[in-house]
């Protein structure tokens, strides 16, 4: 319908009459970029330091391989250890995580290195208390640090084996030698070991990278919570129009209601996508964000996730009497959808409660689309799930805002 | 008179809860009139333009604008109908010609004739010189006059003008009548809504005086104050009148009606004694200090006197008394 695009083009021309508009849409959104990714880059601190993870070990085990996996834990920079001794030690580890008073406690079995000896896998367990802060982030170096003793321990008996293979029997005052060649190897092996990428996703990567790191948390997060502030602030255009009476007179022209509120939902949805894809490329090209494999996923999260901005600002300027009303609804909603949807810190870092509040609301679901995007490599199937949600809630506001839509 | 009859309205009502603001309203503009729509605040001018530029559905009754249903077709009404909203409905932040070339757009307008059509309303509105210029660097006065050329932009049959003149000066004023009548000299039939009666004798073939939702009376100047029986209208402005005097010409066989609104006394005289004698007389003995006092032929003003026993005249708002409002060509 050629009235909705004169409607949009009409909107569009009077957003860019107003000066302060761009300073809004597009450099304040990178400010705020730039400091919050320059923030978390340091764990928040500012100390330059990597931020630490609290974990608790019981070794039961008596044996050489206990001693060297509780070895590799102390020696990770990331994990503040607190090791707990005695018969009793794994009970008393997860009465701790139970209570609460650790968050998280990794219990090696007294079997542990007999296992191992054998041949056999060996199963550590991992205490986890969900409601609160990091079991998460403390899981991953732990598995970071398991995986790389197993491709020790792998590579160790490869190289046991080869000599066996070749020259029979290995000496017993061989032994140490050789596998301390083989860990040698491993060690320059695993100077990129597998598993860093999972732990990168939290923002915390290799130091080389540090910087990206942080922005690659800030840039999605200011994008997604800019939209979401300027979209809904856009409410006041509808209260202003109805206060004029051009929207009443728009009424007595000959155009369709359809054409007046799709025209409405779809100028807000054009600025949306306009500043979300500025801000996506201005992160790729000035603070090298990686937007991940998946332009289309991206291009999915982008449009069900602004068509909701778009109709949630429609239904506040329906609902609103006066501007002022618009304004703080927009205010207060925005920043209490961006802090509870993790746009201020992930939401992987907090409470299985907050977890649940920031899915109820479309930033948590916007966020963790974004993070499958960015850190964890998905592609559009891997996306999918929260673009549907976002849909979704599209429908539901736009729904709401035909329903209120009002000229008077 | 139904089949060429451009507005046709019959018995239209709208309720807002207790209030009646449009009771059974009932009347017919032919092609080529200039109607006007006559009351004071709240008679329900705006709700009944309202109903028949579709903005407003009647709680009864039904209108037809060329022939078309209000309620069925309101596509096929707006787009016969210019309307002319009572406030200033302009994009502010734009151009006068931008609001132009937006608005006619929206009254579906093509492209290639729309420039043309702004040069020609600018001209006729006046403002060809400023036509870039934001529509907030206006005086008011133009403002209106942007105003009303959004309404004509698409050549409809009909203008509804509501109010088009409120809190202007009287020279912008006069301009905006003068274009008024300039369109319907042109073949634009005209709905004109005012609570001014200068603007309503000097502007309309014919009036409708609408108080509190109702319609009182329609027809020409002349056939409506033929209806009241009176013959002359007194006018006096004294300060110190209070309410018993009112009381006391009400009882006089001479008087047909009288009000009073502050310190002005308006009385329609029937023919007869001469009244002035005694009038001024018993104002002088009850203390009342008397500025002028005026005898005309019966106005509008006498005539809505007579209906509603209320003064037409708000507290403000009218325009000074004896302002010419325009010569009529
Ligand atoms: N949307 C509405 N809701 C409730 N009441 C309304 C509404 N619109 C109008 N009214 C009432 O209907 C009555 C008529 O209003 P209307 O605006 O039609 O009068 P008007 O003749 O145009 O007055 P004015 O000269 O002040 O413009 C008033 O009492 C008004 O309060
Ligand atoms: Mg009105």
């Amino acid at each position: 319908m050629k009235k909705v695009l004169y409607i949009i083009a009409h909107n569009l021309r009077v957003l860019r009459s107003d000066r302060s508009a761009f300073f809004w849409l597009l450099a304040m959104p990178l400010v705020f970029t730039f400091v919050l990714g320059i923030m978390i880059r340091d764990g928040g601190g500012g100390s330059g330091e990597p931020p630490r993870y609290a974990l608790t070990v019981a070794n039961l085990d008596e044996g050489e391989h206990g001693a060297a996996l509780l070895e590799a834990i102390e020696e990770a920079d990331e994990i503040d250890l607190l090791v707990v001794e005695g018969p009793d030690a794994g009970a008393e580890a997860e009465a701790l995580v139970e209570d609460g008073d650790r968050s998280a406690a990794l219990v090696i079995p007294a079997d542990f290195s007999a296992l191992l000896e054998a041949g056999e896998g060996a199963a550590l367990t991992f205490h986890r208390n969900p409601e609160r802060m990091n079991p998460l982030v403390t899981r991953q170096a732990v598995e970071k640090i398991v995986s790389r003793l197993n491709v020790s321990a792998l590579a160790g008996a490869g190289v046991l084996e080869g000599y066996e293979h070749l020259w029979g029997a290995v000496p017993e005052e061989r032994a140490p030698e050789l596998t301390a060649r083989a860990d040698r190897f491993v060690e320059e092996a695993s100077e990129t070991p597998p598993l860093t990428v999972r732990v990168e996703t939290l923002g915390r990567g290799p130091e080389e990278d540090a910087p990206a790191m942080g922005f690659s948390h800030s840039s999605p997060a200011m994008a997604l919570m800019y939209v979401l502030l300027n979209g809904l602030m856009a409410s006041v255009f509808l209260v202003t129009e109805r206060r004029e009476r051009t929207l009443m007179r728009l009424f007595t022209t000959p155009v369709r209601r359809s054409t007046i509120i799709v025209a409405n939902l779809g100028w807000r949805f054009v600025v949306g996508m306009i500043q979300i894809w500025f801000l996506i490329g201005f992160g790729a090209l000035v603070f090298r964000v990686d937007w991940g494999d998946s332009p289309v996923g991206l291009l999915a999260v982008t449009v069900t996730y602004v068509a909701a901005v778009a109709g949630l600002s429609v239904l506040i300027g329906s609902v609103a009497r006066t501007s002022r009303q618009a304004e703080s609804l927009s205010l207060v909603l925005a920043l209490t959808m961006c802090a509870l949807g993790g746009l201020w810190w992930p939401l992987e870092i907090t409470p299985r409660a907050y977890q649940r509040v920031g899915h109820m609301i479309p930033t948590g679901w916007a966020m963790d689309a974004m993070h499958n995007l960015i850190s964890r490599g998905y592609t559009l199937a891997g996306v999918a799930p929260q673009a549907l949600v976002l849909a979704g809630f599209a429908a539901a506001f736009t729904v709401a805002a035909v329903l209120t839509f009002r000229h008077e | 008179m139904r089949g060429d009859a451009i507005i046709d309205a019959e018995r239209l009502t709208k309720r807002y809860g207790e209030i009646v603001a449009v009771d059974s309203v009932s009347f017919e503009v032919p092609e080529g009139e200039i109607f006007g729509l006559l009351g004071p605040n709240g008679a329900g001018k705006t709700t009944t333009i309202g109903i028949l530029s579709c903005l407003v559905t009647p709680t009864a009754g039904s209108a037809r604008i060329c022939g078309i249903d209000v309620t069925k077709d309101s596509l096929g009404v707006r787009s016969k109908i210019g309307v002319v909203p009572q406030e200033i409905a302009l994009y502010p932040t734009l151009s006068a010609r931008d609001n132009l070339v937006f608005w006619g757009r929206m009254y579906g307008v093509p492209d290639h004739a729309l420039k043309q059509r702004i040069e020609e309303i600018l001209e006729t509105v006046e403002l060809s010189d400023r036509a870039d210029s934001r529509i907030d660097t206006f005086s008011g006065g133009m403002k209106r006059r942007v105003n009303i050329a959004a309404g004509l932009l698409h050549r409809p049959s009909v203008l509804f003008l509501d109010e088009p003149t409120v809190g202007i000066d009287p020279q912008t004023r006069r301009s905006i009548l003068e274009l008024v009548v300039e369109l319907n000299d042109h073949g634009l039939t005209v709905l004109y809504t005012t609570h001014y009666l200068e603007e309503a004798e000097f502007l309309c073939n014919r009036i409708g005086i609408m108080d509190e939702g109702k319609m009182l009376a329609i027809g020409t100047k002349e056939e409506l104050t033929a209806t009241i029986g009176a013959t002359g209208v007194i006018a006096v402005s004294a300060d110190g009148m209070d309410e018993s005097i009112v009381g006391w010409l009400r009882s006089l066989d001479a008087v047909a009606d009288a009000a009073l609104v502050e310190s002005e006394l308006t009385i329609n005289v029937i023919a007869g004694p001469n009244l002035l004698p005694a009038l001024v007389e018993k104002l002088t003995s009850s203390g009342a200090a008397v500025h002028s006092v005026d005898v005309t032929v019966p106005n509008l003003e006498s005539v809505f006197l007579h209906l509603t026993g209320k003064s037409l005249r708000d507290r403000d708002g009218s325009p000074a008394e004896g302002e010419p409002v325009g010569k009529k060509t």
